[in-house]
């Protein structure tokens, strides 16, 4: 999220740095292309890992979006930000696995990880429950209901929600990724925060 | 604003998404409005649950993807460089090279045309007429070009004149006269202090004239307080001279960093050595000692000086 609203509202050194290491790395350094790549994918993968819920998706987003990055970026002619085409690249792929995947229909609720299944409950801190057996068994129904959300939502508005919530984008800058106008983008976070707000203002 | 209209919006509001009346609108109605006010405190409460939600990538599973990304890059690389550009060349005129008096033939066309483009460039400039105005601009980003000249020419466009900046190496001995000069005009025209320090470095020691005269330049009047530094003390071997001392002097009385002053005052009248001092550093040095308010070393440095030279002699 850092790195995304770094580049937002950056200061004109940050992006005068930026365009240096991309134009370095559009001549074939790859210790440029290592540095942009570290300045951003930290992002990428935890919002693949988020969208998707699986290690190994999040893992497949991650080396196709910086792949195509790489084979792409000789051809970058500054139109848009670095950020933008990034994440218009990253949010097409996972819109395509989501959509694939029927993610409302088909989606578990735990995370798949390196070392077998995470409950998405499990996530939930624990001293937001404190001790208390009534307040964690309110945490865990919160925390289902917030999944179960989340699957209702469409794939576009599920991915205008992660990238103006969690990620932090503006939403021109989410309209340029998705290749929607900023009013589009803002009827979608629209939409999705009513859905939200009907399905958890009451556990509040 | 009606009540259900702040309350549909409130996230638009939490993210700052609304245009400026909507969010005037809605800050006045949550003013005076108990039950906005509650919704709103509910719309914060389910966007912490939702920040708790979201899961932290485990730090295994960056570093895999990072392993990964780059074995597939480099593969790429590899597959990218694979067939010598030559070769691709020399495909497309149908000819293999495999055999040696093929390539040598090859080898040779490539010779001839590059030095025929070469004297084509000379002589009509084609680059820069041709280059791409992108090229052309990343190159001046780069250094490699700098505008000369620009001009209005009607319709709305202008023409730049704009000087290359051609690459090459000269390695010589500092005794060599070009190379020296070279150097002499790094000291003077570089706009990289770093490389005015080295040049500077490189030429102490050197007794011919130009050289003090570059240094008594760079001492004086270098923006960089490292080069002059470093000017002052490449002027010891000049130390006897006339125009070098009373520079020197003038370094002691004006200059603004403190550690040119003292390096100054140090190659005028070595430490540990005879102090013999001449009546016109006498009167400076005195002039500091009355005149000088901020810098103590430089007037205590003085005053050492000058009760020193009462002892043995000011000539």
């Amino acid at each position: 999220m850092q790195a995304i609203e770094n580049i937002g509202v950056g200061s004109a050194t940050e992006r005068l740095d930026e365009s240096a290491l991309i134009r370095d790395a559009q001549k074939g350094d790859s210790e440029a292309f290592e540095s942009l790549v570290r300045s951003y994918d930290s992002s990428v993968l935890r919002m693949a890992y988020n969208l998707l819920r699986s290690e190994e998706d999040a893992r497949d987003i991650y080396q196709e979006a910086f792949l195509r990055v790489y084979r792409n970026l000789p051809k970058f002619r500054f139109d848009c930000s670095f950020s933008t085409w990034l994440y218009r690249i990253v949010a097409n792929l996972c819109l395509d696995q989501i959509r694939k995947r029927k993610v409302r229909r088909e989606e578990p609720s735990a995370l798949e990880t390196g070392t077998g299944e995470l409950n998405r409950f499990d996530l939930v801190p624990e001293s937001r429950a404190d001790v208390d057996p009534q307040r964690q068994l309110l945490s865990a129904e919160v925390s289902a209901r917030i999944q179960s959300v989340l699957d209702q939502l469409t794939p576009r508005e599920r991915l205008v929600f992660e990238l103006r919530h969690y990620q932090g984008l503006r939403l021109r800058a989410i309209g340029e990724a998705l290749g929607v106008t900023e009013e589009a983008a803002k009827n979608c976070l629209f939409r999705a925060t009513q859905k939200m707000r009907s399905a958890l203002g009451e556990f509040v | 604003m009606t009540c259900h209209q702040v309350q549909t919006n409130l996230s638009l509001f939490l993210y700052g998404d609304l245009d400026f009346a909507t969010e005037d609108a809605l800050e006045e109605h949550l003013a005076e409005c108990p039950a906005c006010q509650l919704a709103l405190d509910r719309e914060k409460a389910w966007h912490a649950n939702l920040n708790a939600e979201h899961a932290d990538v485990p730090l295994d599973l960056l570093a895999r993807c990072r392993r990964d990304l780059e074995v597939a890059t480099r593969a790429e690389g590899n597959a990218k460089t694979a067939t010598p550009f030559w070769e691709r060349l020399a495909a497309l005129f149908g000819v293999s090279t495999h055999r040696w008096s093929e390539r040598l033939a090859v080898a040779s066309l490539f010779l001839f045309l590059g030095m025929g483009l070469s004297h084509w460039n000379n002589r009509f400039n084609v680059v820069s007429r041709f280059a791409s105005p992108g090229d052309l601009a990343e190159a001046s980003l780069l250094g490699r070009v700098q505008v000369r000249d620009v001009r209005p020419i009607g319709d709305g466009k202008v023409r730049l004149s704009l000087d290359q900046i051609q690459r090459g190496e000269v390695v010589g001995s500092l005794s060599d006269e070009a190379v020296r000069r070279l150097l002499l005009g790094t000291i003077r025209n570089s706009a990289d202090a770093g490389l005015r320090v080295d040049s500077v470095e490189l030429l102490m020691g050197q007794s011919a004239p130009e050289v003090r005269e570059v240094l008594i330049h760079s001492a004086t009047k270098d923006p960089n307080a490292a080069v002059r530094l470093k000017a002052l003390q490449g002027l010891r071997a000049f130390q006897t001279d006339e125009e070098t001392r009373s520079t020197l002097l003038s370094v002691i009385q004006y200059d603004d960093n403190s550690g040119v002053r003292s390096e100054a005052m140090e190659v005028l009248v070595p430490p540990g050595a005879e102090i013999r001092i001449a009546p016109d550093v006498a009167g400076a040095f005195q002039h500091i000692i009355r005149s000088e308010q901020e810098d103590d070393f430089i007037r205590l440095r003085c005053l050492q000086i000058l009760q020193a030279a009462s002892t043995s002699r000011i000539y």
